[in-house]
């Protein structure tokens, strides 16, 4: 057919030949440990790469809107501001703004990631690549968790001289604050498996993390809300999450903190059960 | 109206003379009046379908978010700050975060709109039709404040349900959300031109549409502003949209209305000239 030879693909040159005196040797296969560590390094500096890219609206954006959302309440109150109630308000809102942001940003950088994959057809290079599916899901936790982890660094380092908020156990903030970026970057790689179109995502984090959130003690105590919410929100994870960083912070917290980090652990641990066999079943990847 | 326009176009194309040779049944060349009316409705439709299309990011995203800030803020602050002026809190806070998201929706449809047109390079699709750049703009700038418009009467009518509030002078409510989402949309189709990735469009959402709409009094009277930020917001476009709206529903204002109803008018003039003359010229659309 005329059409086809018109498009037909010119010939491929010969290959090139082989300088004389040079044998080639086929390289054996590399070896592969028990886990493919290089395959996961590769893969988790990628995606960080990925996520720091676009920094302004990865780091920087978060950053300016959680100061904005402080600096509301601020004024806001007021003449309130100087009074001891006011300044419980905004030290009960600042460390709690902190991790909400690593939070959102460790799973929105996961979720973002893989439908945009999905997508434009790209998942078929992570699934080619020799990773397992355990190995391909840890990848990806440890990156959205290092990428939610580096967005709050600066909000919090901004928060500490604003508001003289340096943390009372700062080992345990930043253990509670790991726990929680990991525990966010599993959901959004739940998320991101699940998700088929962009409305998708933006209906996970419009209409179910942001609203949870919002409400699972970031603004106001839990004890605040209206009766069938207040024991409700003690079922979220992410109230945990919240009141454990703040004890944390600011030494006040209404959970004991044994309980908020075994929440904490526990629901990593099942999402990363789910995440795992999910990945291996090839669900909405190979399917 | 759709009606009439079809009419008008009808008529238009039956009055047509036929170039000789042409037989019955195929019509010739469409003579347009003064104003493309029909292509005009078409761009307006267009505009309004693609946003309506993805209605729960465009429409109830919005709403239930101003929702949830409504209840975060009424919740956090409800015990401490119990009035504004002379009205309660919650009563002045309705109509400042209504006006907010009127603003960030009718900035977001235009700027996306043009932007994601030129990024997959279909804005040829409407500068190719015979539209004027008058036509152009207001086609874009209708839609922008058609979805401006939708969210605020949705949130005003979700909030209604939860805060007793009335409405004190009609014409300001309607002239100020007119107002306001025209120019915000205007600022997005001047920022959707200029801009040549998403980065450049979030960065002025992060930046400046969110700072301003979050700081122009939406949470609190102007007054608890410290001495020098007054004199800022006196002469901040955004000030005047929240306080003339918000004086139509509780009858009291921070800065004076006349000079609220002559910035907006100005300021949309002003506006309007950027615009018309960045399309008359093609800038970073033909050039």
């Amino acid at each position: 057919m005329p059409v086809e030879a018109d498009t037909a693909a010119a010939p491929l040159p010969p290959p090139a030949p082989s300088p004389p005196g040079l044998v080639a040797a086929p390289r054996p296969p590399r070896a592969l440990g028990p886990v493919h560590w290089r395959g996961i390094a590769t893969l988790v500096r990628r995606e960080l790469a990925r996520h720091l890219r676009f920094w302004p609206e990865s780091v920087i954006g978060p950053a300016v809107s959680m100061l904005l959302y402080l600096l509301v309440f601020a004024l806001a109150l007021g003449p309130d501001r100087a009074t001891a109630e006011g300044e419980a308000v905004l030290t009960f809102i600042a460390p709690g703004l902190v991790l909400f942001s690593i939070m959102m940003q460790s799973g929105q950088a996961i979720t973002f990631s893989l439908i945009f994959d999905k997508l434009e057809g790209m998942i078929a290079d992570l699934l080619a690549a020799p990773l397992m599916p355990s190995e391909l899901a840890a990848a990806h936790a440890a990156a959205g968790a290092l990428a939610g982890l580096v967005t709050g660094t600066p909000v919090l380092l901004a928060l500490i001289p604003v508001l003289g908020l340096a943390p009372v156990r700062p080992l345990l903030a930043l253990a509670v604050a790991a726990l929680s970026a990991l525990m966010m970057a599993l959901f959004g790689l739940l998320a991101g498996l699940w998700a088929k179109k962009w409305d998708h995502v933006a209906a996970v984090y419009g209409f179910a993390v942001l609203p949870v959130a919002f409400l699972s003690g970031l603004f106001a105590p839990a004890d605040a809300l209206p009766a069938p919410l207040d024991t409700a929100v003690r079922a979220s994870p992410l109230f945990y999450a919240l009141d454990a960083f703040r004890g944390a912070v600011t030494g006040a917290h209404a959970a004991p903190l044994w309980l908020s980090l075994a929440v904490l652990g526990g629901t990593t641990a099942l999402l990363w059960l789910a995440c795992n066999r999910l990945v291996r079943r090839g669900y909405s990847l190979k399917s | 109206m759709v009606a009439a326009l079809r009419r008008c176009g009808w008529i238009m194309t039956g009055m047509q003379p036929r170039p000789p040779g042409i037989g019955p049944g195929v019509t010739g060349p469409r003579i347009t009046g003064a104003v493309n009316w029909i292509g005009l409705w078409t761009l307006y439709r267009k505009e309004v379908e693609r946003f309506l299309k993805v209605v729960m990011q465009t429409i109830a995203a919005p709403v239930v978010t101003t929702l949830l800030f409504f209840a975060v803020f009424s919740l956090a602050l409800g015990g401490i700050v119990r009035t504004a002026g002379s009205v309660p809190f919650l009563v002045f806070l309705a109509p400042g975060l209504t006006m907010m998201a009127m603003l960030q929706n009718a900035f977001a449809n235009t700027s996306s709109s043009v932007l994601i047109a030129k990024v997959q390079g279909n804005i040829v699709d409407v500068l190719m039709p015979p539209l004027s750049s008058v036509e152009l703009a207001v086609g874009w700038v209708g839609g922008g404040i058609t979805r401006g418009l939708l969210v605020g009467a949705a949130t005003l009518l979700a909030i209604r349900v939860f805060v007793p509030f009335g409405l004190h002078a009609p014409l300001f409510v309607l002239y100020h959300a007119v107002a306001a989402t025209m120019m915000l949309a205007l600022i997005g189709v001047a920022g959707g031109i200029w801009a040549e990735k998403f980065d450049h469009v979030a960065a002025v959402t992060n930046f400046v549409v969110t700072p301003l709409a979050f700081l122009s009094g939406t949470f609190y009277t102007i007054d608890r502003l410290p001495e020098d930020w007054q004199v800022i917001a006196h002469v901040n476009p955004f000030f005047y949209t929240i306080d003339g709206f918000r004086y139509g529903f509780i009858g009291q204002s921070d800065g004076t209305l006349g000079i609220g109803l002559a910035v907006m008018a100005a300021v949309n003039i002003a506006l309007w000239v950027l615009v018309l003359r960045m399309l008359a010229t093609g800038y970073k659309l033909k050039a």
